[in-house]
């Protein structure tokens, strides 16, 4: 398989965009310069081509509401090249020329965030309402309890249907605003696709961590199987696209990240034996917000066009600028353009800069004048954050990005968490000695190297101790501003939602009586777990699921008015959750009565289930500490030595890379699974009414050397006597 | 002894650099198959022509690959390798601290080799298999640099505890002083530009200084421990520093320095690039190599080792005739990098598009400033329309100013300086950033109230662990408690040198038996000027008439008194006990009024006591050693006996063959009871040195000029001939 080599063009940039906000026009003829449709928060429509590596704008509409959706469409025969885009509760449509043909109020009362038009059909999605509408008149809508992420329609067989991706781990099929399929993902869909072929048409999702899938809504009415899925890479997924860039008749799957990456996939739907393969990866270190794929600068050549989401507008192309040297004549790219260009720039730049002097000496003046009721009001800084649990190594990914360069951020969380340094990142992290007598338990600062606009971090936090983690931006922009954004951390932050409940395992109850309402429950439950839908559902009971990702441990809860229910295989949660839901309910001045049940049998189950990840944790401790003598005391590194070994330490030396580059995570791991196991042996004896706390390290030693009965002995000698 | 045999032969792959390549790519690789101590590579010509990459490993053995070597095999102390004939290893059963290679010998054009362990120094022929000089030093070696230095043609210059020793090729000492603290790295450059070789030493104590003949021609502090100096072209100098920081030198001024979470192995300069000048290749503790331009320190070429590096040497190891850079990774992969003239178009055009997105993200920023403006001028028309809170968004009135002063805080149990920061309205302040080198566990400090407890003014208490000026930097972040946005404020200070000393209350009369004395030609007027630069005090002192200037101080870190008392005559006495303190107090003020030449008069009765105390037990120290050795060989010869009755009676009497092995085992056990015994005898000694090097070396820095180096050697002299009371008289008075 050819590898493709792609070369950066930078066209322009425009104001912070939102998802799904980059259309290429097509053209009339195929291979003809198409044009590029491209719309900000500040309400600007622009739509321009390229010409001689600069760009000549065609139209642009004045500032307004934030956009939040481009698309282009036509009339069912016609050609597609109707603009539509949505700011507010209001859809424009422009033509290719910029003719404004179609103003329309949807009289919706949530926000437009995200659109899909087909034809006649236009389907318009706010946080939580589907509606459609066909020639601009309503035709039924759906109330959704998730956050819906994304939409796209298409006819199958005369029929439309619809799909929308929701937070909850939901991909949800409509039919007249009717729900006819619920097809539940593994991970929180953020973007959806159709990727067409000759014969058929797939549709793909992206993740929040980082995967594309196939989703078979005709046959299996379900998820099918992933198509991209590389641990190395979780960054969310922000945009697809697919498009024949090499030529060879399928299309390729082009994807943009979170993290900047920007990656070119050759892909086969149908055939399970040609694998996913990558072609192509570039990181331009700012979260993509769309991309689109065409011919957009020179005839004949193809190029992936992408707009960050600090808005930045440029073009990956096919164009080697090799060309230039060989066939200067006839290359597009030609020096003289190029510097023309930078030339442009420059004096543009030193325009800015001297009414940049103005506007700061006035800044200046007002606050020397000091009339007493002015005020110094710099805008709310746009921060683009996600904070993400990462289910296999129980992290938080906290990333935050923003519009221009960091100069620091501040890190203060009043709980115990633990920073987990980050290889990518490059910015120096500082540790200041906090004062827990402050609430202060981690105050931490990084100050990043120069041009960074975004850092990805890794927070750790501990199971039961919840609390708000604070960070503190401060871009290097004058006047200088700092914006805070808080996070939420749960008390029981490293569980996840499930869709299905193993029963088959022995269950801890905790049952809570009192008068209160289901929302007040809601909200109460809220503050323990993360992934708790906005709004509880309707029906006479609520019931939701959850995962722990440090243990192989489940929760189940279902409460409704004056009455809630919580059964779980791990003691440590139903503790947690006891502590916290009392905690609540006294803040409210509710009264509630509480009644447990705990399972013995439940012990042993988690201890057993838990035995086999735990064992292989403390193998690989263990090979590592042999390796190290191995290596660093006897220097075996030959192979005509390594023969001479016993086969248990000519396979360590074997394995010698893979053990080392795993060695750090490894005693982390193993550290937080001897921290659960104690915090479980704890919370059991809280339920016994005993106070264990003095035997912990007793038991912690047994756990060093352990042994199931040994450990086990240690959960039951207290019932004998 | 255990030799290694690695059967993967290590061969130099070539690799062809494609000429429209974007990056520069290695021009050969090849496996050592040996672990690497980071740090602990050179290369060297021990036949005078050809370059062997020379390296410790981490079993105490030095490791020459001679790729190009003839199969003539040598014996003695190289064991030549079996299967590969092109690396040979050196064993050396002790802990290899440093290793460097250099012409020592006059008329010879062969490199030396010479390894530092920790207590001795072996200058080795390779090639002849030939000690040039095994020596003992008594302060430990950390750190070896050979070169010329002013008029001596070659020396060996040895770094240990606490003291730079320099060597001829015989292994004579011809050179001596001493520094304060570890010695982590020793060059050898034309400092000021005077056509002769200047020595540059880096020591754990921070500092690098400079030294000519004549003594300490200047100091540099830096924030934490420099581990590593590279001299440069144009009388320029590389550091490295343990926090993750490079920076380069030219005289005093620093060119660029930058900080990075790793940390920097080995410096070199080299031309990559094909510029016609070199740039600076730093190799870092995670695998990464960059180029750096030596001027701006702007990054100009990365490529990444696939595990830590530990050493960047250059050498000719194609036989090309023209020398290669050669990295070396801990894991024993090395890569050779050649000058590439990568000026292709490609790089060109990609350069102008570098260009234009540098252009754009800096139009970007320009943008969104000025929309600031634009939207603060559109708020405070439209301000009588806005609701009347505003507070959440981070509007605070446009007169807010933050008020900032430093003073010294005494009455505090834990006293401090003291940093107030207040605003003039209701603004609180949310939190504040200080950002200081060296005075900070990172490089930060944060003070973050919690919500209830949010203020208008806030007290930063700081702690200044070293007499020595500090830039802070203070981010203040302002607002409303409950405010989603806050208003920087920066401000930028510096706090004086003598920050950490205030001016007592009561006027007491100064007198004591520790005191420095000295003699300037000043006027008091000048010296007031340079208290009050030097010191933090509420009201600066105005000298006007009078006879003297008596100041009484207190240290702010343990109470301690300093006064100081200033004559018309120009006669200053400085009271303390503190050595240090002293010395730093007549160098700030030697600089302050350029004085060039300096003697003094001292009195420290506790030190010179603690002194002659040290050196009785030097001596005591010393003697213990040679009755120790002296009891290993004698250990030595019993078991030699033992051993042999003990395969005697395997043959001819079974029986008492356990009553032999008994006895073997009670000596061996003995001997290692000998062994740590000697071990904490040599510890011993390696302390009192230190504590010796670093009083001569307090007491050199009460005065300035040529008068500190007479001092030292005059010292130097005193400590060989055991003559306590005249080193008291040197320190004294500086002279006998």
């Amino acid at each position: 398989m050819t590898e493709i080599e792609l070369s950066r063009i930078d066209y322009t940039i425009i104001g912070i965009t939102n998802p799904n906000c980059l259309q290429l026009i097509p053209s009339d003829s195929e291979k003809d310069p198409q044009r590029v449709a491209v719309a900000d928060v500040d309400g600007i429509l622009q739509v321009f081509s390229v010409k001689k590596d600069d760009i000549q704008i065609h139209f642009k509409t004045l500032p307004g509401p934030p956009i939040a959706s481009v698309k282009i469409a036509g009339a069912q025969d016609g050609p597609t090249d109707k603009i539509f885009v949505c700011a507010g509760n209001e859809v424009r449509g422009y033509t290719k020329k910029g003719k404004l043909f179609l103003t329309f109020d949807s009289g919706l009362t949530e926000a437009i965030s995200t659109m899909f038009v087909l034809g006649n059909d236009l389907i318009l999605c706010g946080k939580h309402v589907y509606t459609h509408f066909k020639d601009c008149k309503d035709n039924g809508s759906y109330l959704c309890g998730d956050r819906i992420v994304d939409v796209i329609a298409f006819n199958s067989n005369r029929r439309l249907i619809s799909l929308i991706a929701c937070e909850g781990r939901m991909i949800r099929a409509l039919e007249h605003a009717r729900v006819t399929l619920s097809m539940e993902v593994d991970s929180s869909p953020t973007v959806l696709h159709i990727y067409r072929t000759e014969n058929d048409d797939t549709v793909l999702f992206g993740t929040a961590d980082g995967r594309v899938g196939i989703l078979d809504v005709e046959n299996l009415q379900g998820f099918r199987r992933w198509l991209v899925s590389n641990p190395a890479s979780t960054s969310p997924i922000c945009a697809i696209d697919s498009y024949d860039l090499i030529g060879i008749d399928r299309n390729q799957l082009i994807i943009g990240r979170q993290d900047g990456s920007i990656e070119v996939y050759h892909v086969n739907t149908t055939d399970l034996s040609d694998d996913t393969k990558l072609l192509y990866k570039y990181v331009c270190n700012e979260s993509v917000s769309g991309l689109k794929c065409g011919v957009a600068a020179s005839s004949g050549y193809d190029e992936i066009l992408v707009v960050t989401y600090t808005g930045r507008v440029f073009g990956l192309t096919t164009q080697t600028i090799e060309t230039v040297v060989d066939n200067s004549a006839s290359g597009f790219i030609s020096s003289a353009d190029t510097s023309q260009k930078i030339f442009k720039l420059k004096a543009d730049i030193d325009e800015l800069k001297n009414k940049i002097l103005k506007e700061r000496e006035k800044y200046q003046l007002s606050s020397s004048l000091a009339y007493y009721n002015e005020v110094s009001a710099i805008p709310l800084l746009m921060v683009k954050d996600s904070f993400v649990l990462d289910r296999n190594s129980s992290t938080y990914n906290l990333s935050i990005e923003v519009p221009t360069a960091i100069d620091n951020i501040l890190l203060q969380c009043n709980t115990e968490i633990d920073l987990i340094d980050v290889e990518k990142n490059s910015a120096v992290v500082s540790y200041s000695q906090s004062r827990i007598t402050e609430e202060n338990y981690l105050l931490a600062t990084y100050r990043c190297q120069i041009n960074t606009n975004r850092l990805d971090l890794k927070i750790r936090p501990i199971e039961g101790k919840k609390g708000l983690l604070q960070v503190y931006v401060t871009p290097l922009v004058q006047p200088k501003c700092s914006r805070v954004i808080k996070y939420e951390i749960k008390a029981l932050s490293l569980h996840y939602r499930l869709h299905q409940l193993d029963c088959n395992r022995p269950f801890n109850a905790l049952v809570i009586k009192g008068s209160f309402s289901l929302a007040e429950f809601h909200s109460w439950l809220n503050q323990c777990l993360p992934e708790v839908p906005e709004k509880p559902q309707i029906s006479e009971k609520t019931v939701l699921y959850f995962g722990s990702s440090s243990f192989d441990s489940v929760l189940e809860c279902s409460y409704r008015k004056g009455e809630a229910e919580f059964r779980s295989d791990n003691i440590s949660t139903i503790s947690t959750l006891k502590e916290n839901l009392t905690l609540e309910a006294t803040k409210k001045k509710v009264k509630i009565e509480i009644s447990t049940a705990i399972s013995e049998e439940s012990v042993n189950f988690l201890l057993k289930s838990a035995e086999a990840k735990f064992a292989e944790r403390r193998k690989f401790a263990d090979d590592s500490i042999l390796l190290k003598a191995l290596v660093e005391e006897l220097e075996i590194a030959d192979e005509e030595t390594r023969d001479s070994l016993s086969e248990k330490y000519s396979d360590l030396l074997k394995r010698a890379g893979e053990i080392e580059r795993g060695a750090p995570d490894n005693s982390g791991c193993l550290r937080r699974i001897y921290d659960t196991l104690c915090q479980l042996y704890v919370d059991y004896y809280k339920f016994k009414g005993m106070n264990v706390e003095s035997r912990t390290g007793a038991f912690r030693e047994a756990l060093e050397t352990y042994d199931y009965d040994n450990v086990m002995k240690f959960f039951r000698i207290n019932d004998k006597k | 002894m255990f030799v290694s045999i690695p059967q993967n032969k290590p061969r130099i792959i070539l690799i062809f650099v494609a000429k429209m390549d974007r990056v520069v790519r290695p021009v050969f690789t090849l496996e050592l198959n040996y672990k690497i101590i980071p740090g602990l590579v050179t290369v060297g010509k021990y036949d005078g022509t050809h370059p062997c990459i020379t390296a410790a490993t981490t079993t105490d053995k030095v490791l020459i690959h001679s790729p190009h070597r003839r199969s003539n095999a040598t014996a003695g102390r190289v064991h030549w390798s079996e299967s590969n004939k092109e690396i040979a290893t050196l064993n050396v059963n002790q802990t290899i601290t440093c290793l460097t290679v250099g012409v020592l010998l006059p008329d010879e054009d062969k490199d030396v080799l010479i390894i530092g362990t920790s207590s001795h120094v072996l200058a080795y022929q390779v090639h002849d298999n030939k000690d040039v000089f095994y020596r003992e030093c008594a302060d430990g070696v950390k750190s070896i640099a050979v070169g010329s230095f002013k008029d001596l043609k070659t020396v060996v210059m040895v770094g240990g505890n606490s003291s730079v020793h320099g060597y001829d090729h015989e292994g004579n000492e011809i050179f001596w002083t001493a520094v304060g603290d570890i010695v982590t790295s020793i060059i050898f450059m034309d400092y000021n530009k005077d056509g002769l070789n200047e020595l540059v030493v880096s020591s754990e104590d921070f500092n690098i200084r400079i030294f000519d003949k004549n003594g300490l021609l200047s100091e540099h502090v830096e924030t934490e421990v420099v581990t590593n100096l590279v001299a440069l072209p144009d009388n320029r100098f590389t550091y490295s520093i343990s926090n993750g920081t490079i920076g380069v030198y030219e005289q005093e001024t620093r060119l660029w320095r930058v900080k990075s979470k790793h940390f920097a192995i080995s410096i070199h300069y080299y031309d990559l690039l094909g510029q016609g000048a070199p740039q600076l290749i730093t190799g870092w503790s995670n695998g990464k190599i960059d180029c750096r331009s030596i001027k701006t320190g702007e990054v100009l070429f990365k490529d990444s080792m696939n595990c830590g590096l530990s050493g960047i040497v250059e050498g000719d190891y194609r036989s090309i005739g023209k020398t290669d850079l050669i990295c070396v990774s801990s894991e024993g992969e090395v890569r050779g990098y050649t000058t590439t003239k990568s000026l292709t178009n490609s790089e060109e055009s990609g350069a102008d598009q570098n260009t234009i997105r540098e252009l754009l993200a800096h139009k970007q920023a320009l943008l969104m400033e000025l929309r600031h403006y634009d939207t603060n001028a559109k708020f405070n028309e439209n301000l009588f329309y806005e609701p009347e809170s505003f507070e959440n968004g981070g509007v605070i009135p446009a007169s807010t100013r933050l008020e900032i002063s430093v003073s010294t805080n005494d009455a505090d149990p834990k006293p401090h300086v003291e940093l107030y920061l207040c605003t003039n309205n209701s603004t609180i302040i949310r939190a504040a950033i200080i950002f200081a080198e060296g005075i900070f566990n990172g490089e930060t400090h944060v003070v973050h109230p919690p919500l209830s407890q949010l203020k208008s003014q806030i007290l930063v208490p700081l702690f200044l662990p070293k007499d020595s000026p500090v830039d802070i930097h203070i981010k203040v972040l302002v607002g409303y408690p409950n405010s989603s946005q806050f208003h920087v404020f920066e401000v930028t200070r510096q706090l004086p040198r003598f920050s950490m000393y205030t001016l007592k209350d009561k006027v007491r009369k100064t007198s004591g038996d520790n005191y420095v004395q000295f003699k300037v030609n000043e006027r008091l007027q000048r010296i007031g000027l340079w208290i009050n630069q030097n010191f933090l005090l509420s009201n600066e002192i105005e000298f006007d008439s009078g006879v003297n200037l008596c100041l009484n101080f207190k240290c702010l870190r343990d109470n301690d008194d300093m006064d100081m008392v200033m004559e018309t005559t120009g006669k200053i006495t400085i009271y303390t006990s503190n050595v240090s303190l002293a010395a730093d107090l007549v160098q700030s003020l030697a600089a302050y009024l350029n004085i060039t030449s300096l003697d003094s008069k001292s009195s420290f009765p506790q030190e010179e006591q603690k002194l002659k105390e040290l050196l009785i037990k030097l001596n005591d120290v010393q003697e213990t050693k040679l009755r120790l050795e002296t009891d290993v060989a004698d250990r030595m010869s019993q078991i030699r006996a033992l051993i042999i009755q003990a395969e005697d009676s395997r043959i001819n009497d079974i029986n008492s063959l356990p009553h032999h092995y008994n006895e073997l085992m009670a000596i061996n056990e003995e001997l290692i009871g000998g062994y740590n015994i000697r071990l904490k005898n040599y510890n011993e000694k390696v302390d009192t040195m230190k504590t010796i090097n670093t009083i001569i070396q307090k007491a050199s820095r009460l005065r300035v000029g040529p008068k500190t180096s007479n001092m030292i050697n005059l010292c130097r002299t005193c400590i060989n001939n055991n003559n306590v009371e005249g080193l008291i008289q040197v320190i004294r008075n500086g002279e006998i």
